[in-house]
């Protein structure tokens, strides 16, 4: 758990820190107990933080009481006398509050920041074997023993006073009898308090204690409805006795496991079966109990699957005998009506059941966790919001203002304008203003993710051919940059294998594909790109222009003048060969859209395979185009050995 | 003692007053700053938490009730800690009811409620689903992950954002 590390490594960092009340871990005296010098020394400010750190001290962890006579386990963990005794002789656990360790000993002492080891057993101690205690002084042991005794602090007589009297029964019965006042018993036997800390009422105190409660937080000791009178420490004891003695009905628990309905017995509950649930009345169901079903489909399959055989036998008796509680109660349709409300709200608009104090802390909630409990911020942030409700900022206006405010990396403003206009009526202006913005940002996430993996796949390639290009670059910087834009164009077709296109490519293909890669890389591209051509009557340039233009669009931009020296040559030479080359259809590759086919070979063509040998040459215009593409591209990306392979077709 | 040390807790949670010696998470890069408590109204024994779902959870980005009743007893016996925000976890159920050790045999009255609290977060990090509440859950967890994270997601969604 990061967090708790980050708590650790910051403590070590300050130590104010350490002032976190509940450290855990064996406690060392030097670390636990400064002295005031120290304490001036670590706080410049001053005694106040040094006096407050040290009755921060003296507090019991468990009660926050101040510490009169302390309990030191071996493991070095201290409380105060009548927290570790409650835990030893009410509790009868023998271990150490703090850490849970099994203690065998511990030392009750006025030094009440000794730690365990100063107290060597040669000192002279008073060892209570039963509760496996040493008390290093008298004192200590009369005060911590003496929260057992049943004193009357009533009895005006001091040696009546120090009587003990055994017990609760027979210190209320005194408490009774001499004062006409008395305890609850029911506190008593469960509170795990000493006797002197229970409080003692008169009759109608007692009344009022039991069933309303007389201190805040407790709310009268429950009791059962079925057992007239009987009641209960608290709920979980209520809870035991009801789950012991008395029955609960399964089918309501799960339509409403908030509100168990509980049966004084199993005859009772089998009443409530009959008139709200589907009972099976077969008598083997009925020895065997709860056999009982939430709606009457379920009865009707458990009939066919358990009793199939009474059905086959006396069919037309199925109703009256079998189903007899079929004709359904109206409690019944109720609860399915209330389940299926629930159902919805639960799996609908959960803005129904929250109520506007959970909306609006759910909204400082999110805002003080994004500024990380900066006041300041967090005041900043309740005045936008004010400034928004009196109309002072427009919602665009509080989204910007949240923008500039929450700088963490994990705040996520729109959902702090979602909650917001969660705190306004459904039907306000104000809420669907703000809830447009959050929808429609919504809406823009998703997008943004659908888009995501294409837009990171394309990355990648980008990097790769990247590289590829710098190294087709070689010497010169210029045609580097070129190149890796084309290559990034052209990477794609690598992929294409040659069996894609070109069993049947022909010949004129592969001249073609000559003509182009023959020269060097660097001048090939430029070349191709120039588009105003000395003929542009001839229909063979205009192909050709239109093909270099498919390759090179992108490099037009990124390399305008390129090595414009060999331009002449180049397209000369080229046109005239291409123009030889492009027989017949000229007309057809205008409408042609020039990435598309690069992709396109890719897919399996079947048609293609037959087509490229039947068809006028015009058709395979196309993977003309590609093939040229592609062994450009392999000349690029094996320089050497293509290209001088190509010049030996040439020269074929 | 119980009064005591609830308001003196309340000090330590809700980071009211900056002066107080009991308020150390004020200001501070904290983990404290992932959740918050306070008694609802004027009553100390009912409180209300609020958690923001871990950020390297599925639950991240959301923020989860609580509603916290603390016995007379307290603090030998543990606090009664229940979700009110509807949350998908295999330790969690319906109710809202959280299978955590130490809200059951294994508190200790050392126990403050921003650890049990911090307990609670770092179980929307890590689930046990080895003893789950949810069986049903705890059987996607165990075996298609990516399916209860996605359960998940879609529930902190729909109820805590």
């Amino acid at each position: 758990m990061s967090s708790t590390q980050d708590q650790g490594a910051r403590s070590v960092q300050k130590p104010r820190n350490r002032n976190f009340r509940r450290t855990q871990g064996p406690q060392n005296g030097d670390n636990k107990r400064p002295s005031s010098s120290s304490t001036a020394g670590r706080y410049p400010q001053g005694e106040s933080a040094g006096k407050s750190d040290t009755e921060d001290e003296d507090l019991c962890l468990i009660c926050a009481d101040k510490v009169e006579f302390a309990a030191v386990t071996p493991c070095n963990h201290r409380a105060c006398h009548k927290c570790s005794f409650r835990q030893l002789a009410l509790f009868k656990k023998q271990i150490c509050l703090i850490c849970r360790s099994d203690v065998k000993e511990t030392v009750f002492t006025e030094e009440i920041h000794s730690e365990y080891k100063s107290f060597d057993a040669t000192k002279k101690v008073i060892f209570n074997e039963k509760f496996g205690i040493r008390f290093t002084s008298e004192r200590v042991a009369t005060a911590t023993l003496g929260l057992l005794l049943y004193n009357c602090r009533f009895c005006k007589d001091q040696e009546d006073r120090q009587k003990d009297y055994g017990s609760f029964k027979l210190y209320n019965e005194h408490l009774k009898s001499g004062h006409n006042k008395c305890i609850c018993m029911i506190c008593a036997t469960h509170k795990h308090a000493f006797p002197g800390e229970l409080k003692v009422y008169t009759q109608n105190q007692l009344r009022n204690h039991q069933s309303r409660g007389d201190s805040e937080g407790f709310k009268g000791h429950p009791m059962c409805a079925f057992c007239s009178g009987k009641r209960f420490y608290s709920d979980d004891e209520l809870y035991l006795h009801m789950r012991e003695k008395h029955e609960k009905c399964h089918i309501c628990d799960k339509i409403e496991p908030h509100s168990p309905q509980y049966f004084r017995d199993y005859e009772q509950l089998f009443d409530h079966f009959k008139g709200c649930h589907y009972a099976c009345t077969v008598p083997s169901c009925l020895d065997a109990k709860f056999v009982v079903f939430r709606d009457e489909l379920e009865l009707q399959a458990h009939i066919l699957k358990e009793h199939g055989d009474i059905i086959r036998g006396k069919p037309k008796f199925f109703q009256s005998e079998l189903s007899t509680f079929i004709s359904a109660p109206s409690r019944v349709i109720r609860e399915t009506n209330d389940y299926d409300i629930d159902r919805s709200n639960s799996l609908g608009n959960r803005a129904n059941k929250e109520t506007p104090e959970m909306k609006k802390s759910r909204l400082e909630g999110r805002a003080k966790h994004y500024l990380n409990n900066n006041q300041d911020q967090f005041r900043t942030f309740l005045s936008f919001n004010k400034d928004y409700d009196n109309n002072k900022l427009r919602a665009e206006d509080l989204v910007n203002a949240y923008k500039t405010l929450f700088v963490s990396p994990e705040a996520d403003v729109y959902a702090l304008i979602h909650n917001l206009a969660e705190t306004y009526h459904a039907n306000s202006p104000k809420y669907k203003e703000l809830n447009n913005i959050y929808n429609s940002h919504e809406q823009q996430t998703l997008k943004r993710d659908l888009q995501l993996p294409s837009l990171s796949s394309e990355n990648f390639r980008t990097v790769v051919s990247g590289e590829w290009g710098s190294n087709v670059g070689g010497g010169s910087g210029k045609s580097s940059a070129s190149s890796s834009r084309t290559n990034l164009r052209n990477l794609p077709t690598l992929k294409a294998p040659a069996p894609n296109h070109d069993p049947f490519t022909s010949p004129y293909q592969v001249k073609k594909t000559f003509s182009n890669t023959r020269k060097p890389v660097l001048n090939n591209l430029p070349s191709l790109s120039t588009r105003p051509t000395p003929k542009p009557t001839h229909p063979g340039s205009s192909t050709s222009s239109l093909n270099s233009v498919a390759l090179n669009e992108s490099l037009r931009d990124s390399q305008p003048k390129g090595p414009g020296t060999s331009k002449p040559y180049n397209s000369s030479i080229k046109r005239d060969k291409l123009a030889d080359l492009n027989l017949p259809s000229l007309p057809t590759p205008k409408p042609k859209v020039y990435i598309p086919p690069v992709h396109e070979t890719v897919l399996p063509d079947p048609k293609q395979w037959g087509k490229t040998r039947g068809e006028p040459k015009a058709k395979s215009e196309d993977s003309d185009l590609l093939a040229n593409l592609t062994i450009r591209d392999n000349g690029n990306s094996k320089r050497k050995g293509k290209q001088k392979q190509l010049l030996f077709h040439i020269g074929m | 003692m119980l009064k005591l040390k609830l308001s003196k807790e309340q000090c330590n949670e809700s980071c009211s007053s900056g002066m107080s010696p009991f308020n150390l998470f004020s200001s501070q890069r904290d983990p404290i700053s992932s959740f918050s408590a306070g008694p609802v109204g004027d009553d100390l024994y009912h409180w209300q938490a609020s958690i923001m779902g871990p950020p390297d959870s599925p639950y991240a980005g959301g923020v989860f009730f609580l509603s916290i009743h603390f016995p007379t007893d307290y603090p030998f016996k543990p606090p009664k800690i229940s979700f009110t925000t509807k949350i998908y976890h295999p330790n969690i159920n319906a109710n809202g009811n959280i299978c955590l050790d130490i809200l059951k045999d294994q508190w200790s009255p050392a126990l403050t409620l921003s650890k049990v609290l911090l307990s609670i977060c770092s179980l929307l990090t890590d689930a046990n689903p080895d003893d789950p509440l949810v069986p049903e859950i705890a059987h996607i967890y165990k075996t298609d992950r990516s399916k209860y994270e996605a359960t998940a997601r879609e529930w902190t969604k729909k109820f805590a954002v």
